[in-house]
């Protein structure tokens, strides 16, 4: 988590978002493909532009959701990389 | 040329063809309000056909898409169809009837979604009680099967169903020009939408509910869209996203027999 703490988060471009409930789904327009998330990751992903680092993202989601900062370190992680995965988002290093 | 205004849903299009083939194709499957050339074209769509272009149709259902500063053109082995970028006014040569059906049917959800106004998707549609059912699937999946198994109940479409978002954001399906086997308009102009069913063939007959977010994904696969470029795209995904938050969803698992509409009404 130490490198993705310090890297700014980049949403991919021309990605729709459909929210149902507790449902999102993050429609790539380019390649015709979607990504079905839950309501968590969901709002990471409507976080990103406000919060440029995955340490950001988790202070907002521990502040949000009141879980124990541990794990939602360790799920924000994992979703992260998830993400990054299958192109959805990518880190910019600075310096 | 033979003129003719129609009336598709809340909209007017005004034909002008080149053959009375086509004229005939548009008296089979249209509600022709008047023929004759008209002075002043109060109409929501103008098109012009022509006839006698291209090759049959094989099995390459590849169209071809270029977009220059005032016209979009699709372009398919049997049909040529150029539309001005609010798809208000567009020219057609086409092969045959199913070409131009398929070119009508392009044209149509293209100035649908262009306009926010509605969608065309891959479904049967029946009225029962007052109420429009739709059944979707792909090609094979029993959308006309369970057409005829409805009669004598109204069939609204049994391959491309009008979708249409009312002013008030109401979701209301309105009798589809775009039909395979039943060619003539249905007695009923329109009927609100009671529902979705994806169809799945079983020896069982029953329903499950979808989540909204899953619904949403089915339907995505089945609109008829020509994807001319993310803008028209993102507005696509915004009406489904409309439909999906009005009604409910199912997958319909059902065997060729009407028991499935005990599960429904």
């Amino acid at each position: 988590m130490s490198e993705m703490l310090t890297g700014s988060l980049i949403r991919k471009e021309n990605v729709e978002v459909a929210q149902f409930d507790g449902e999102w789904i993050l429609l790539e327009l380019d390649k015709n493909t979607f990504t079905k998330v839950n309501e968590v990751g969901g709002y990471v992903w409507s976080i990103i532009p406000d919060c440029p680092t995955a340490a950001h993202i988790v202070d907002r989601v521990h502040a949000e959701y009141g879980a124990d900062r541990a794990v939602v370190e360790r799920n924000v992680a994992t979703f992260i990389n998830k993400l990054v995965e299958i192109g959805l988002i990518s880190f910019e290093y600075s310096g | 040329m033979f003129s003719l205004l129609t009336q598709v849903g809340r909209q007017r299009i005004y034909f002008q063809v080149d053959s009375e083939r086509l004229r005939d194709f548009i008296y089979r499957r249209y509600r022709v309000l008047r023929e004759g050339a008209l002075e002043t074209v109060e109409a929501d769509l103008q098109v012009k056909v022509y006839d006698l272009y291209g090759k049959a149709y094989n099995d390459d259902q590849s169209v071809v898409i270029q977009e220059t500063d005032d016209s979009i053109t699709f372009t398919r082995r049997d049909y040529m169809l150029t539309a001005s970028l609010d798809y208000s006014q567009a020219t057609i040569h086409t092969h045959d009837d199913f070409s131009l059906r398929h070119a009508l049917l392009n044209l149509f959800s293209s100035w649908l979604i262009y306009h926010r106004k509605g969608l065309l998707v891959h479904s049967s549609c029946i009225v029962e009680h007052g109420k429009a059912w739709m059944f979707s699937g792909q090609s094979g999946a029993g959308k006309s099967t369970v057409a005829q198994l409805s009669l004598p109940r109204p069939i609204l479409s049994d391959e491309a169903t009008f979708v249409y978002i009312e002013d008030d954001g109401q979701v209301v399906i309105y009798d589809s020009p775009f039909r395979s086997e039943w060619e003539k308009p249905c007695e009923l102009v329109s009927s609100p939408l009671a529902g979705i069913h994806f169809l799945i063939q079983s020896p069982d007959v029953y329903r499950v509910p979808l989540s909204k977010g899953d619904a949403f994904i089915q339907l995505l696969d089945k609109v008829f869209f020509w994807k001319p470029n993310h803008f028209e795209t993102a507005k696509m995904i915004s009406i489904c996203k409309q439909v999906m938050q009005a009604v409910p969803a199912y997958h319909l698992y059902f065997q060729k027999n009407d028991t499935f509409w005990e599960r429904i009404s």
